[in-house]
């Protein structure tokens, strides 16, 4: 019996091949980590690329307008850009980027347990809250608005934060799309 | 009172979170890397 499918999700570009002979199953295919040992750092370097690339896309208008007033003779946008930053646009980005993550997890169905459940559950809800409360005291007038350049607590925290969490998570998210194989 | 004396009670709780989240990075990756090369994984080439 010979079945070619193309599977949902992260693993949509690639081809797999089954081909079930008697009572013993062999897989071909294009991912290399089910040919030998498999190597987790592999899925690491791969969440790495995703989270950077995913970053870049989403921080795109933002990167654009840099360049433009770079290029350009004039400050056309250094307003627009310092009012964006200020306001945690970074930050909005790094939310999504662990929102998508996340619901990936949940979405995927995979069980996790224990200490495991903190980290891929618990910690993105942690930075979320971390985030909220300073809107919250802007919101209280206790903290002053656009306090969100790159150097403040803040946007280090939840830029760090949400990078470590992204790679990990979805490193595991790979391992574990590949495990239910 | 002066509230700088209490910051340490934040950044206990910041680190303790820390922590828990290293851990759980750290385990969650041994789990994955032991089921990932479980025999039932491991497949012929």
């Amino acid at each position: 019996m010979y079945v070619a499918d193309r599977l949902p999700g992260s693993c949509s570009q690639r081809i797999w091949c089954f081909a079930i002979s008697g009572d013993r199953q062999y897989i071909y295919g294009s991912n290399p980590t089910l040919m030998r040992k498999v190597n987790y750092y592999e899925y690491v370097w791969r969440a790495f690329k995703w989270t950077l690339l995913n970053g870049l896309l989403g921080l795109a208008p933002l990167i654009f307008m840099c360049m433009m007033n770079m290029m350009s003779s004039q400050d056309g946008f250094s307003r627009e850009i310092h009012h964006l930053i200020e306001d945690g646009v970074h930050l909005f980005v790094c939310c999504a980027l662990m929102g998508a993550v996340v619901v990936d997890f949940w979405l995927a169905g995979i069980p996790v347990a224990g200490i495991r459940l903190v980290f891929i559950y618990l910690m993105p809800v942690f930075v979320l809250v971390f985030l909220l409360f300073e809107y919250l005291l802007i919101f209280l007038r206790v903290a002053e608005a656009g306090n969100f350049y790159i150097s403040s607590t803040t946007s280090l925290v939840v830029i760090g934060l949400s990078f470590v969490y992204c790679i990990f998570a979805k490193a595991s998210l790979y391992a574990n799309e590949d495990k239910k194989i | 009172m002066n509230t700088q004396n209490y910051n340490w009670i934040v950044v206990l709780i910041v680190a303790a979170a820390l922590v828990v989240f290293a851990i759980g990075i750290i385990k969650d990756a041994q789990q994955n890397i032991k089921d990932l090369n479980s025999p039932k994984n491991k497949k012929p080439a």
